[in-house]
């Protein structure tokens, strides 16, 4: 009897979290993937019973190929941007004011408070600050003139410019390229751990993927009908300076408390060895942090998905070259009433999300169970 | 030696500093651009400190966001509360009863925490639509809700894990250690007492205030992904045992 | 004596009485004065344009004072935070009983497709309105099934401001085509003057539809949206070639400058003209404190004169609108000479009546009303007259197409591709 009674209890417990979840997740992410294999959009999109087609993955083509969506396509391009530099950016700065604040300076206490502060603020209102700071005219661009240099040209959020473009008909040999050259080191891996034939095998699809990229290449139909420039757009520097304005407080308390946690055996150790500080942080405190860094990076990785409000506040719905596919999501959904092309970008969107965290949740699963 | 220590601590200071200044410069724009009486705001002259202060703006800023604000206050109050309660029970749940799938199942409800909100954006709104709680307080509180539980539930797994199993001391036939030692205690609050790190009251409801916010994007805090991960808390040791199931 | 024939008596005697009372209060409710309940009325305007709403509401509990009106502003984004509000209360069923639309497509495509809109021709025909508004507009704001909206308010487009103490120094003549303004540009720019102010996002819309017009003319710009001319046609293509010949002689940093700043550019000297819709005259009039025609002044922008591109706010009757009694009676004051008179001014606009009393207007809107009454009437594509919501939205990617690439042909196919989508070609 206590045994089933161990079984239902729990379950009773569990359940209606587990079907708010199901519902209110999952779900949701089955009815939104099935909206996004429909036509359901643009006229009478509005109707109370409107008229809703099959299309299968029309919708998903028409970004990755459509003429006309080559605003999605810089988006992505855009989205890939800001994880790297507000992942990259925040873990740096981070690290630095964490390292500074290592050193048990006075007032350590407020200048935490100070790193802290702005994570407690929303995106909205940061977004709207430092909106007014990036003016072209004024804001940051005329703190120079307070010690008479002259004022900074930069437009920052207005700016047009892009660094780094390739032609989006490019893109596949690129992947291809990118992973062929994965797999390479994979194979390096395999053989300097002696699993010679496994190194050989890795060899195989490193060999088909560089062979097709430089040269079966132009025997392929292109995925675009027009050459196609995407780049990093540089009004995006902004963007990417307030995010880590607001994030570098996380990924400092992190490290500190990670830094604090070193015990004091291994740093007298260090410097038993003869290591300065520089050499003690590089060698010792740095790979210790390795598994924060980790879970940081997903962290950050998967807010930067989110920025929504943030480039919302800043730059508003039109401007392009800052735009993210969630921003683009909330127009095609609410000023064009294309539910189905909304739906769309959502679950291109979702699928970026879960490259990074379905193989984190894989790992944790697996070390719950171990 | 001395010297090299003194250039060291200057560096340390004056990068400190520098970065705090740029932290507070935004802060410093928002405050001097309040006290300036409208007429006066523009670009040109954004970085001058107001000449004549005028709280004139904070009274405006109260009556426009003054009902929304106890809006703000009514959702965060609820949601908090009810989502930590749910995601309580979950997090017992999830630690101490072994059933089969626990694992899977958690890893699942954690998914919800990583979605981003525009794939469930247009069935949410449907659904609370039929429900008739479309447009108040009680329907965006229940959205908080349901996508808090997922990170409710793995803050107070965490927690849980350092919990006596509370169960098994109250069932009489699971071999509990009720002897009477040598110290006088028995089994059981020898047991007890091991396990109830002093750091659980703090640790749990500075982990419960800061991780819930009143907007959609929930920020965590803590470093309880690393401890996710299998890694070791480093912040504090492990109580010695855990609890008396055995 | 509680006897048979008095049961009966009693029961007739309750029976009238019922009825009576019925009768009483049934035609109690439906005399006009004794309207009550509620009022909801849903718009973006807000803060300059507030005072105006404000006005016509007082007006309206002046002559209802039962009625609670509410005044449900959503601001920002210039409507997009408003529109996407409307949408989710109409689409949960939840419609408020009357909301702000620009009239004509943007109304049309989005509300009256999904079959949201109650057919308004029997209240023109009360009302007296067809003789009133210009058949021109009506015919904008209908479909073969009926009229959908009552306008309140008209704005202008293709209008260009300059200062005309500056061009008299620079020896400059308002220009009357594009073509004359391209010959005139180098000497503005030779002499440090930026020929025309840009600003940004749809503010180069804006300057594409008064370009559009002058290089089709009134007629082919009609045909463009009744899906007889196309976008990619010579003539559609020759709009986007002669945008790209204007936008050497546009300021360099248009993409960060609010329309606003953009109109500052001209009244401070830096530039000579620019193309803006007539809200530009409130804004120097009131803000700025110019007076017009003295300090500042107008023209049809070039090759459009005798054409007035209008936008108009409009309001509608939503199916299912919780006081449709109260709705009705709005509409009617929105039509009327009193409520549209008490509106505009204040507004900056004019009224969409033939019959306004012009002594009310400020001298912009007396010209305005004079060219609007004797003009040929065509619809905006920018302010949601001839387009629905997502061609405008789409739009918007060919103009930053054409904005990155400055390849004519390349835009004029892309807009023709999006026409297509859309259902206009």
């Amino acid at each position: 009897m206590q045994f089933k009674s161990d079984k239902i209890v729990p379950l009773l417990i569990l359940l209606p979290s587990l079907v708010l979840i199901g519902i209110f997740v999952y779900g949701f992410i089955g009815q939104t993937v099935y909206v996004s294999l429909t036509d359901w959009g643009q006229g009478a999109a509005l109707a109370e019973n409107p008229e809703i087609n099959l299309i299968g993955f029309k919708n998903f083509g028409d970004l990755f190929s459509g003429f006309l969506n080559s605003r999605f396509r810089q988006d992505l391009v855009n989205a890939v941007f800001y994880t790297l530099f507000l992942v990259s950016g925040a873990l740096g700065i981070g690290l630095i004011l964490a390292i500074l604040l290592d050193r048990g300076p006075k007032g350590e206490s407020v200048f935490r408070t100070i790193f802290l502060y702005p994570m407690s603020l929303s995106f909205i209102v940061t977004g709207t600050i430092w909106r007014w700071l990036l003016a072209p005219r004024g804001g940051i661009n005329r703190l120079p003139t307070m010690i008479g240099l002259p004022a900074i040209g930069f437009r920052w959020l207005n700016s047009r410019q892009s660094i780094l473009n390739f032609n989006w008909q490019n893109l596949p040999q690129i992947t291809a390229i990118v992973v062929g050259a994965v797999f390479l080191y994979i194979a390096y891996r395999q053989w300097r751990s002696r699993s010679k034939k496994k190194a050989l095998l890795s060899l195989v699809p490193t060999g088909l993927l560089l062979l097709w990229a430089l040269w079966g290449a132009r025997f392929t139909p292109a995925i675009l009908p027009t050459p196609e420039q995407h780049g990093f757009n540089l009004a995006t520097i902004g963007i990417i300076i307030t995010a880590i304005w607001q994030y570098s407080g996380y990924t400092m308390a992190l490290y500190l408390a990670g830094l604090r946690g070193i015990s004091e055996d291994l740093r007298e150790a260090a410097r038993l060895d003869g290591a300065n500080q520089f050499q003690y942080y590089l060698n010792v405190a740095i790979p210790i942090l390795k598994p924060m860094t980790m879970s940081a990076i997903i962290i950050l990785a998967h807010i930067s998905l989110k920025m929504f409000a943030l480039i919302f506040a800043m730059t508003g719905p039109d401007n392009a070259e800052t735009s993210h596919p969630a921003v683009l999501m909330y127009l095609t959904t609410f000023r064009a009433n294309n539910f189905a092309k909304g739906a769309a970008i959502a679950v291109v969107l979702f699928l970026m999300v879960a490259v990074f965290i379905v193989p984190y949740l894989v790992s944790a699963y697996r070390e719950r169970r171990a | 030696m001395l010297k090299k220590l003194d250039f060291g601590k200057l560096v340390v200071y004056s990068a400190l500093v520098l970065f705090s200044l740029l932290y507070l410069m935004p802060i410093y724009m928002t405050v001097i651009t309040a006290l300036k009486h409208p007429a006066n705001i523009s670009l040109t002259t954004a970085w001058q400190l107001p000449g004549n202060i005028n709280w004139g703006s904070f009274a405006e800023a109260y009556n426009t966001l003054g009902p929304n604000f106890m809006n703000s206050l009514y959702l965060a109050v609820s949601a908090t509360i009810i989502s930590a309660v749910i995601g309580s029970l979950n997090g017992y749940v999830f630690s101490k009863w072994k059933l089969p799938g626990n694992e899977l199942i958690f890893t699942l409800v954690l998914f919800g925490m990583f979605i981003p909100y525009q794939i469930i954006l247009i069935p949410l709104f449907r659904v609370l639509r039929q429900l008739g709680l479309y447009g108040g307080i009680p329907g965006l509180a229940l959205a908080h809700i349901v996508y808090g539980i997922p990170i409710t539930s793995l803050i107070f797994l965490r927690n849980s894990d350092n919990f006596p199993d509370i169960s098994k001391l109250l069932r009489p036939d699971t071999g509990i250690d009720d002897r009477v030692g040598p110290d006088g205690r028995s089994g059981v609050l020898r047991n007890l007492s091991a396990n109830n790190t002093p750091a659980f009251g703090s640790g749990v409801c500075r982990r419960c205030n800061m991780a819930v916010y009143p907007d959609l994007e929930r920020i965590p805090v803590g470093n309880y992904p690393d401890e996710t991960l299998g890694q070791p808390d480093n912040r504090r040791t492990r109580p010695a045992g855990r609890g008396t199931g055995s | 004596m509680l006897n048979r024939k008095t049961i009966v008596l009693a029961a007739i005697s309750i029976l009238v009485v019922g009825l009576l009372g019925t009768s009483l209060s049934v035609a109690a409710s439906s005399h006009m004065d004794d309207l009550s309940g509620e009022l909801e009325i849903f718009s973006w305007w807000a803060g300059n344009e507030g005072p105006a709403l404000e006005a016509l509401i007082d007006l309206y509990e002046e002559k209802y004072p039962d009625v609670d009106v509410i005044n449900a502003t959503v601001t920002g984004g210039s409507g997009v935070n408003a529109k996407a509000v409307l949408k989710t209360r109409m689409l949960g069923g939840n419609p408020p009983d009357s909301f702000q639309v620009h009239a004509g497509q943007e109304l049309i495509g989005t509300w009256v497709t999904a079959d949201r809109m109650e057919d308004l021709t029997w209240l023109y025909n009360e009302q007296g309105w067809m003789d009133v508004f210009p058949d021109e507009l009506i015919d904008l704001i209908s479909t073969e099934e009926g009229i959908w909206s009552v306008p309140i308010t008209i704005h202008r487009s293709n209008i260009m401001w300059y200062m005309p103490d500056n061009l008299e120094e620079w020896g400059v003549e308002v220009p009357n085509s594009w073509d004359e303004f391209l010959e005139v540009a180098p000497k503005l720019e030779e002499m440090g003057v930026t020929p025309l102010a840009l600003g940004t996002n749809w503010t180069v819309n804006h300057l594409w539809e008064s370009v559009a017009l002058d290089v089709l003319g009134p007629e082919k710009w009609s045909a463009l949206w009744e899906g007889q001319l196309a976008f990619d046609s010579e003539e559609g293509i020759a709009v986007w070639e002669k945008l790209d010949e204007i936008m050497e002689y546009v300021n360099d940093d248009y993409s960060s400058l609010s329309w606003q700043q953009a109109t500052d550019l001209v009244v401070e000297g830096d530039a000579a003209f620019n193309v803006m819709g007539d809200w530009a005259a409130g804004y120097m009039s009131t803000v700025l404190e110019l007076e017009p025609k003295e300090e500042f002044g107008w023209a049809a922008s070039p090759g459009t004169d005798g054409v007035f591109m209008l936008l108009s706010d409009s309001f509608g009757l939503p199916k299912g609108a919780p006081h449709r009694e109260n709705t009705i009676a709005f509409l009617k004051l929105l039509g009327s000479k009193e409520g549209s008179d008490t509106f505009n001014p204040l507004k900056g606009s004019i009224s969409p009546r033939l019959d306004s009393d012009l002594s009310k207007y400020n001298v912009y809107s007396q010209s305005a009303a004079e060219d609007f009454s004797s003009d040929r009437l065509v619809g905006s594509l920018a302010h949601g007259a001839v387009a629905n919501e997502g061609f405008m939205n789409d739009f918007a990617q060919v103009m930053e197409i054409f904005l990155n690439s400055r390849d004519p042909e390349r835009a004029a196919t892309a807009a023709q591709a999006i026409a297509k989508q859309n259902g206009i070609q």
